[in-house]
């Protein structure tokens, strides 16, 4: 026979699992919501660590220095004949 | 406010007849001013490196000492230890790479600057070179008789340096002393490169191939890397092709059978000589010189052969 404390939890546990369930639903609504929204603002994240490693393009010409320009860090170099 | 995964301040430079390239991460905390700090001050550095040491200039200190009669002449500090560098890349290749062949490279058509000069067609000059052999040294070659002092450097009357390639990676060794207190650095100076940094992550790096087939890439967290081959500067001349590396014992452009190697070492002017070194000593010879740091050859026909722990990088980085 159930207890007095035994029929108290009960709806408690109930209320417990309808909000992790809720939660779940939240987390999984928003991880989808801003894959979608980065895609749609033509940023693949599949595609990041790819473009991390491709050469910087641009040179400078003669006598000129390019400046300021960033890279994700430690960029790639590349060790050629000069 | 420094941010984990701060992205590296590029900046790129025309000098030494060639790109330099310098990356420069976020600064270790207490260790360094900015990273924008650290550039400019590495690039008035390496012109300075650049205006001392050019064989192309006739008013570089260089130059002045090329054209001085007398034995012994004073120099500067920057001077000197660019003719130290090129006596250590001397002696670690037992004189293939001997800084005292400068008659021998103008004689060869190289007497003057060629940037902004096409080079000539690597392939067709490989048709109609002569017959492949290893380089030697040069017998009684004057740099032995070298002595670089404090404030000076005392060599045979006559004797006229071509710093090339040790001056180069002299000058990237330099920069890259200046930053030794950022998170992830790169000094680039035409292919001779040192890669550091306190956050210890490893760089791509990629070596291209000079006949157009398929790169090559491996990681490097800390160390040199410094590539020597014949496919930028190499020329037509009246009776076929020349280049600018040359046979110590003949005094001739080198047909070794081999068009470029790349060479993995502590610093960059010992990568830059075994690099060197490899590529006058022929195939076989050349992979044993790249074997202790590793490295990479590429034949005439274009086969690439690796060498040392550059084998297991290049295949787990592909």
């Amino acid at each position: 026979m159930p207890t007095e404390n035994a029929r108290s939890k009960r709806p408690s546990m109930v209320a417990m699992t309808a909000k992790i369930t809720a939660i779940a639903v939240a987390v999984a609504i928003a991880l989808t919501g801003g894959l979608a929204i980065q895609m749609a603002g033509g940023h693949d994240p599949a595609l990041a660590s790819k473009a991390k490693h491709q050469a910087p393009a641009g040179s400078s010409s003669s006598g000129q220095a390019s400046g300021g320009q960033t890279n994700s860090a430690p960029a790639q170099v590349v060790t050629r004949t000069s | 406010m420094r941010q984990p995964g701060e992205p590296e301040l590029e900046r790129r430079i025309d000098l030494f007849g060639t790109e330099v390239r310098l990356l420069v991460g976020a600064p270790t905390p207490r260790r360094a001013p900015g990273n924008q700090v650290a550039v400019l001050a590495v690039e008035q550095l390496l012109r300075r490196h650049h205006a001392l040491l050019t064989r192309f200039d006739s008013d570089s200190e260089l130059s002045r000492l090329n054209a001085d009669p007398r034995e012994e002449v004073p120099i500067s500090a920057v001077l000197a230890g660019a003719l130290r560098a090129a006596l250590n890349a001397a002696e670690l290749t037992d004189g293939l790479v001997d800084p005292g062949l400068l008659g021998q490279l103008e004689r060869a058509g190289y007497g003057s600057s060629r940037v902004g000069v096409a080079p000539a067609d690597l392939r067709e000059a490989l048709l109609q070179a002569p017959p492949r052999s290893p380089a030697r040294r040069r017998e009684g070659a004057a740099w032995h008789a070298v002595e670089v002092g404090e404030g000076f450097v005392r060599r045979p009357p006559g004797m006229r340096f071509d710093l090339g390639g040790s001056a180069k990676g002299h000058a990237a060794e330099s920069a890259a002393a200046c930053l030794r207190g950022y998170d992830s650095f790169a000094v680039d100076v035409g292919g001779d490169i040192v890669v550091g940094g306190n956050a210890g992550a490893p760089r791509v790096v990629v070596v291209e191939h000079p006949l157009g087939h398929h790169d090559l890439s491996f990681r490097l967290g800390r160390g040199a890397i410094a590539t020597s081959g014949l496919g930028r500067r190499i020329w037509r001349t009246p009776d076929g092709f020349a280049h600018h590396l040359i046979d110590p014992s003949t005094g001739e452009p080198a047909w070794t059978g081999v068009v470029q190697a790349t060479a993995v070492a502590p610093t960059a002017v010992e990568a830059e000589a075994l690099a060197k070194a490899a590529l006058l000593s022929g195939p076989d010879a050349g992979l044993r010189i790249l074997q202790r740091g590793g490295g990479v050859i590429v034949l005439d026909d274009g086969t690439v052969r690796l060498a040392g722990p550059a084998t297991q990088a290049v295949r787990s980085a592909a």
